[in-house]
């Protein structure tokens, strides 16, 4: 069995919303190992989006722990987290979330910018994983002149930019078609077997079951 | 920092650019407004200075009768009889006056073949080109026999020469004024117009003996010009003057019937009136400068809400809070900068078709180029501070909810 990426024990967290006080995760268990390709489903409001935050470090929880590579991660500060997102995770989102003014090549590069600094190795590595993602002819375009899977292609290149150990994609396919997603799948499954770790939320099956394993969030536990 | 850093951290200021220019037209608006004021009271001062040269800091006036300042001008409210040609021989009794030169000014006509002008004769002894420091273009001074004389000579201003003679030259010939003939025997280089508001080149010099018993016929002065050996030494000697006179006049400080104007005076009063009227232009430009950069400010805001993912997305991938904020802080900087830097080339441009308009000198305005690029950005600073905060503030878990 290869080694232990991620490890989250008895992790709880709450929402506050006027008097009301919502339990969104009553105490999540998880492993992950290198190398794995997990997909999360489950009913919208079932604490998908929370885990995933948590997960991604956007978010802290209320109590438990949270081993990443082995380090306690729920003590660190807000620049450390800061600097391990960016050096160790890679997001892609529904919505892309790319930078509409920037071309292709510029949002590939945007967390370098936050690493030290765009060296030319960096941009070097920028074109090849465009080239690789079939975008070698796009990387001057705008976001707004690309299609939803060229633009999630972009998405995924700007995850990949730092080398991360893992890759977190919330509803990846959730606004393309199905010829686009099945070309975003396939991406995915080729990293994924490149040894890229990734954990995917998604609440279409056809999807998740392209994943190496699945698990299901309801009401803010794993069901067996 | 290269070229692509850079547009990775400022690209999203020329993403919506007829939005950026309206923004910073009240900047580009309050920094020419504060440049152009800047320019022309620096242009003013120069010009008043220029205007006093000829009235040095070595010289003292006499001028008869009581003197208001009114809009930084000398002007004298009544017509005084009582300064006579016998005061200004008597100031040879006080110690360290370089020369003194009586005046009678009146106007006159001047004609020469078939043309007839009219303009100030001014009567003057041998040192009043020395006084003044005014130069010949061509001829001679006065002799001083000529003075006690009462020749019948004259020393024309540059505007006058050229009136009756135009291109020729005016030496050795005769004209007439108010019907008395009087030979020219030199020109005036061109002086403009001095500290006493009047035009230098439009006048006509002639011995005051010639001018107060033969054309004026009156035995009193209009005033006596003075000038010092130091100028150090100028207010004991304008108080020698004063007791001098009000002992020959008999009277006391009440009762002066003469006053002694001298530059220091004349600059002071020019500043003062100068002053309110700067303050208040300044005031509206900051004014403006304000308001421009509140339009920054709410501008920034709105920016920073629609690129809230954006924002969001630089923060979950890496971008420390601190990096957002100066990045933010950076655009409106750079922003206000940009229209500081519009606003300054159409200063420029502006007072480079005004300044010959309005006759002023030309001058480089290096500090209110300081002054205004200084301003701009403090005023990006400040106009940037709040949304740059609020954009540090905004939590990146935005992002996964969905759209």
């Amino acid at each position: 069995m290869s080694e232990i990426l991620i490890q989250l024990i008895d992790i709880k967290k709450s929402f506050q919303i006027g008097k009301i006080k919502y339990e969104v995760l009553k105490g999540i268990n998880l492993e992950v190992r290198r190398g794995d390709f997990l997909a999360i489903m489950g009913p919208s409001g079932g604490g998908k989006s929370t885990l995933l935050n948590i997960l991604g470090l956007l978010d802290r929880a209320d109590s438990g722990v949270y081993l990443f590579e082995g380090r306690d991660v729920t003590t660190l500060s807000e620049r450390e987290l800061a600097n391990l997102r960016n050096q160790k995770i890679g997001f892609i989102f529904q919505a892309f979330h790319l930078v509409p003014w920037a071309t292709a090549l510029e949002n590939v590069l945007l967390p370098a910018l936050y690493s030290e600094k765009i060296t030319e190795e960096k941009i070097e590595r920028a074109h090849k994983l465009l080239e690789k993602l079939g975008l070698a002819d796009k990387k001057n375009h705008r976001p707004s002149e690309l299609s939803g899977g060229q633009q999630q292609r972009v998405a995924i290149a700007r995850a990949l930019i730092n080398k991360p150990s893992l890759l977190l994609a919330d509803e990846p396919t959730g606004n393309l078609d199905s010829q686009s997603s099945n070309e975003v799948m396939e991406v995915l499954e080729d990293l994924n077997r490149e040894g890229l770790t990734i954990i995917m939320v998604t609440h279409e099956r056809d999807i998740a079951q392209r994943a190496k394993r699945i698990k299901f969030l309801k009401d803010g536990q794993f069901l067996e | 920092m290269k070229k692509i850093t850079l547009r990775l951290l400022l690209g999203g200021i020329l993403y919506k650019k007829l939005r950026l220019f309206l923004s910073v037209l009240g900047i580009i608006i309050g920094v020419s407004a504060l440049f152009l004021m800047n320019t022309f009271g620096e242009a003013a001062k120069k010009k008043t200075l220029k205007e006093i040269e000829t009235f040095g800091p070595d010289i003292l006036m006499i001028i008869p009768g009581q003197v208001r300042v009114r809009a930084g001008r000398a002007i004298q409210t009544e017509q005084t009889v009582t300064l006579k040609m016998e005061d200004a021989l008597a100031l040879e009794k006080i110690s360290h006056i370089k020369a003194f030169s009586p005046i009678y000014t009146g106007m006159g006509t001047a004609r020469y073949s078939f043309k007839t002008i009219t303009t100030t004769i001014n009567g003057v002894n041998e040192a009043y080109l020395f006084i003044r420091k005014f130069a010949l273009l061509e001829g001679r001074n006065f002799l001083k026999s000529e003075i006690t004389g009462y020749k019948k000579v004259a020393i024309l201003g540059y505007k006058v020469k050229r009136e009756l003679f135009g291109e020729d030259s005016a030496e050795g010939k005769v004209i007439l004024i108010n019907k008395l003939p009087f030979k020219v025997i030199g020109v005036l280089n061109p002086i403009g117009i001095d500290a006493s508001n009047q035009d230098q080149d439009d006048q006509i010099l002639i011995p005051v003996t010639t001018a107060t018993a033969a054309v004026f016929n009156v035995d009193y002065l209009t005033g006596i010009y003075v000038s010092v050996e130091n100028p150090s030494l100028i207010s004991q000697i304008e108080k020698n003057i004063e007791s001098l006179l009000m002992k020959r006049h008999k009277v006391s400080q009440l009762n002066k019937d003469f006053n002694i104007v001298k530059a220091e005076d004349i600059l002071k009063f020019r500043t003062e009136a100068s002053k309110l009227f700067t303050t208040l232009v300044q005031s509206i430009s900051i004014i403006c400068l304000v308001v421009g950069s509140l339009g920054v400010t709410a501008i920034m805001l709105l920016s920073v809400n629609e690129r809230k993912k954006e924002i969001g997305l630089r923060l979950a991938i890496g971008a420390s809070r601190k990096k957002i904020l100066f990045q933010f802080l950076m655009e409106s900087i750079f922003i206000t900068f940009i229209g500081g830097l519009i606003g300054l080339f159409s200063g420029i441009f502006l007072s480079l078709i005004f300044l010959p308009i309005l006759k002023y000198p030309f001058v480089f305005p290096f500090k209110p180029i300081i002054v205004s690029s200084l301003l701009t950005i403090v005023f990006g600073l400040i106009s940037g501070v709040y949304p740059a905060y609020k954009a540090s503030k905004i939590d990146p878990a935005i992002l996964l909810k969905g759209l």
